[in-house]
């Protein structure tokens, strides 16, 4: 390996051995004269250099003392260089601050802790707080406690991001380089920070009581003041709550904190606060400070303050954790976990709630545990999570094969065992779509394509595994029980959905242009939605009849006991009863789904109808190929065949089909015949009303009150204007995406 | 009337044709090869030794040397970069890495190399 290599790779790994040891030296001269000379002799875009050196490589390089590259031209401008230099030059104080100054030190550094949060290296954010460098340092003691509480807090929120393991280079960057003397400062315990914050706290609040009878400002600073220190402390105890869970309480002491957050918060924002221009003079930030730990071609820009107020978003944050307490209830089948994590889940919106979500699944469900004993009963603390997709598929779909108390099942040849192989292979799959749910979204649509082709190849497996047993429940006479489509909706279930929310996630990112609207609604309502809700359904079906058929061969195998035993297997019935019982029924999915499938109709035939009335401009049609797009939005389900792709020539079918029966299309009407166009049109946008009011009237089933809120004024607001539209057909149509992510209010213009 | 884009048009003909003309055709501008010359024997004698840069800012960077064009811009590989040169004698302070870069020796108070024989490690 020659030298270039050598520096490239320890560039590439980021680490500096070739400085020479302390022992050696060197024995410089100087030939700044001679090497002019020597270069003048060169011809003009000659390059001299060792082998394998290329202009390539030289153009990668540095360029120093330019302003836009070099930054240790940027260095030599910093007011301090370190904490010591602070203190020396008297630019930082240690003592004898004002009340002022405590809160603009406080507000400054929280806002760059959430900058941080929200991406940002740790050296250009948190620790661009010079204090932060030496905390022990410090001799005022209420200065002192905040200091050592930001660091605590920051290591609580690294741990937890790094726990959750969902971020990704842009939404948290954990690996920046962080401030090499924090190694040297121990954070003192939780219970002491929280005492020392109480004290804080308290004589804040003394000094709010002292001066409250008098005039001026102050009282109403201090009592901010108080705020904060109470804000800290209770923020630092509640994320810790994540970092060490244990008991079963956890969830009702995190819910309490986050009341307390939430009014605190409430409180702070609702209180005058300092000026932008008090907050950007504060001393102890020096923005510069940490420059030369940054690799070289880090970007430099860092936004000094927040797009939203500090407290704003610590108020998100909290009403998220609010959300969070909810989850342990709801992890308890893979049915009810999606249904969660894709209606109330997604306001989860920061990264720092994001990885809370899934430390909170993974207290729920062991992924990593493999279960010893499958099938077995469902375990009260932490199911493994064979144990946890053996119990979804049973209550989704009562597969007969994963039943417990069924002993003519070990009769079956192989029964348990390609049961427990399936099972295991779910295991992986279903942990990857959890994991998935918790990154952001645009990562998370591309993870969705990539993990559909693994759902597939399992689908096809689930079937024959179905047409098996269903072989072998006949040979074992265990007549009554069916497991057809018992494995194969599951599977289906779950592919389902993640075909729709990957649509749902590309109308999310805005990734659509209206021109493309159609067919993205028009797959959603005639392809995937409609097989998932009849994909539910025959899986209700399939439930219901294995339940009858397992009670009637149970009551047969009780009649032929004894009486003992009779009240065991009375017992054991019972169980079984509990666990279907307790399985979230269908209703709540299918009701969601119902709803979601109205929509994208009622979408579909209100664009229909606008394509018709020539009232949606596209691109330019020579420009434009309506069949590269619906290739390029749809290319994720090509080659599936559950459900088959639709081609484009089908969907073309379809529009034309429909124009050929109920309504002639609009480009072969002759102009004077305008007028028996109408009924036409007049038909797709009744159908588009009729499929509004039936979503609306479906929302009261399933939808938490803020998306009832949002989506019932979205139906009854396009209902009208749909309605306008068919009997006036001079209006413009915009869409506006204001009231949901995924379906526009119709406005007209 | 006159026309003076045709003119031009036989002016840029003469022009390309002279240039063929002047040009041997069997070397390309670009192959610098096979030129020798004292001051690049020296340049090249030069590579892979350890350079010391004095910044104009009085920054010190020591690098490797590995290229230089006729502009005197030079490129060193894994230079470290010192506040000053006190604090590189002292070597008190960890220097701030920067990798490859490049420096126009017009941007420079002084240049030096070192002459200490050291022995190369293999890779």
């Amino acid at each position: 390996m020659d030298n270039l290599e050598m520096c490239l790779l320890q560039q590439a790994v980021g680490t500096v051995h070739i400085c020479r040891g302390e022992e050696e030296s060197y024995e410089w001269k100087d030939i700044t004269q001679d090497f002019l000379e020597w270069t003048s002799e060169m011809q003009e875009g000659e390059l001299l250099s060792i082998p394998s050196f290329t202009l390539y490589d030289a153009m990668s390089a540095i360029e120093l003392m330019d302003h836009k590259m070099d930054v240790g031209l940027l260095l030599k401008q910093r007011k301090v260089t370190s904490f010591q230099h602070g203190v020396d030059s008297k630019w930082l104080k240690l003592s004898g601050f004002s009340v002022e100054e405590y809160l603009a030190v406080i507000d400054r550094s929280l806002s760059n802790f959430v900058l941080w949060m929200q991406g940002h290296c740790v050296a250009q954010t948190v620790f661009t707080f010079v204090y932060l460098h030496r905390p022990q340092d410090i001799q005022d003691e209420l200065m002192k406690s905040y200091c050592q509480t930001l660091l605590a807090l920051t290591e609580a929120v690294r741990t937890i991001m790094v726990n959750g393991s969902v971020f990704e280079e842009e939404d948290f960057q954990v690996s920046s380089p962080f401030i090499q003397s924090t190694e040297e400062i121990s954070i003192p315990s939780l219970a002491v920070l929280s005492k020392n914050l109480k004290v804080s706290e308290d004589v804040c609040s003394k000094n709010f009581r002292r001066l409250k009878s008098e005039e001026g400002q102050e009282a109403q600073l201090w009592n901010a003041l108080a705020l904060r220190f109470k804000f800290c402390k209770t923020l630092l105890q509640l994320l810790t709550f994540f970092n060490s869970p244990g008991s079963e309480k956890m969830f009702t002491e995190v819910s309490q904190l986050a009341d307390v957050l939430l009014l605190t918060t409430e409180k702070i924002v609702n209180a005058p606060e300092l000026s932008e221009e008090v907050l950007k003079e504060t001393a102890g930030f020096e923005p510069l400070i940490n420059l030369h730990l940054l690799p070289p071609s880090f970007p430099r820009h860092t936004p000094l303050t927040l797009e939203e107020k500090t407290f704003t978003f610590f108020h998100r944050l909290i009403q998220q954790v609010k959300v969070l307490v909810l989850l342990p209830e709801k992890a308890r089948s893979m049915e009810s976990l999606m249904f969660f994590l894709s209606t109330e889940g997604a306001v989860l919106d920061t990264t720092l709630t994001r990885s809370l979500a899934q430390i909170v699944i993974s207290l729920a469900v062991n992924w990593r545990k493999v279960s010893v004993n499958l099938p077995s009963k469902v375990s009260s603390a932490q199911p493994a999570a064979a144990d946890f997709v053996s119990f979804s598929i049973r209550a989704f779909s009562g597969a007969p094969v994963l039943l417990n108390n069924l002993p003519q099942l070990d009769n079956v040849p192989h029964a348990r065992d390609y049961a427990r192989t399936f099972v295991d292979s779910c295991v992986t799959l279903a942990s990857n779509v959890v994991r998935i749910y918790g990154m952001n979204k645009a990562r998370r649509r591309d993870a969705l394509a990539t993990s559909l082709a693994e759902w597939f190849s399992i689908q096809d497996d689930a079937e024959k595994l179905d047409e098996y047993f269903n072989l072998q429940l006949a040979a074992a006479k265990l007549n009554g029980l069916n497991h057809t489509f018992c494995f194969g909706s599951w599977t289906l279930h779950n592919m389902l959905n993640i075909m729709a929310d990957y649509l749902f996630l590309g109308l999310d990112l805005e990734l659509y242009a209206d021109s493309e609207l159609h067919f993205i609604y028009w797959y959603l309502y005639d392809v995937i939605l409609h097989c998932h809700v009849q994909a539910i359904l025959r899986a209700d079906a399939v439930l219901h009849h294995n339940e009858a058929a397992c009670q009637h061969l149970q009551d047969a195998a009780g009649d032929s006991r004894k009486n003992g035993k009779k009240k065991a297997g009375k017992a054991q019935r019972n169980g079984v009863d509990h666990e279907i019982a307790t399985s979230p029924s269908h209703t709540t999915t299918l009701a969601r789904l119902q709803t979601l499938h109205h929509l994208c109709g009622a979408f579909h035939f209100a664009i229909l109808a606008l394509k018709w009335q020539g009232k949606l401009t596209g691109p330019q049609q020579s420009l434009d190929c309506e069949e590269l797009r619906y290739y390029y939005r749809l290319m994720a389900f090509m080659e599936r065949n559950a459900p088959a792709f639709v081609d484009y020539g089908q969907y073309q079918l379809v529009k034309s089909v429909m124009a050929r029966n109920k309504l002639n299309p609009i480009n072969t009407l002759p102009l004077e015949s305008e007028e028996n166009s109408w009924p036409t049109i007049k038909d797709a946008l009744d159908r588009s009303s009729i499929n509004f009011q039936q979503a609306e009237r479906m929302l009261g089933i399933w939808a938490s009150e803020k998306e009832k809120v949002a989506l019932s004024a979205l139906c009854k607001r396009n209902d009208v204007t749909v309605r306008i539209l068919a009997t006036n057909s001079s209006k413009k149509v915009e869409f506006k995406f204001d009231l949901h992510p995924w379906f526009p209010s119709l406005k007209l213009s | 009337m006159e026309s003076p884009p045709e003119v031009d048009a036989e002016v840029d003909e003469t022009r390309r044709i002279d240039h063929k003309q002047k040009e041997p055709a069997s070397t390309s501008p670009f192959n610098f090869s096979a030129a020798t010359s004292p001051g690049r024997t020296e340049i090249q004698k030069l590579f892979n030794k350890e350079f010391k840069l004095i910044l104009k800012d009085d920054r010190v960077v020591i690098g490797t040397f590995f290229c230089t064009d006729k502009d005197a811009n030079i490129v060193l590989g894994g230079a470290r970069e010192y506040e000053n040169d006190a604090e590189f004698t002292s070597r008190k302070k960890e220097p701030r890495f920067v990798g490859l870069v490049m420096v126009n020796i017009k941007n420079l108070k002084a240049l030096f190399v070192d002459t200490k024989e050291v022995q190369t490690p293999t890779y």
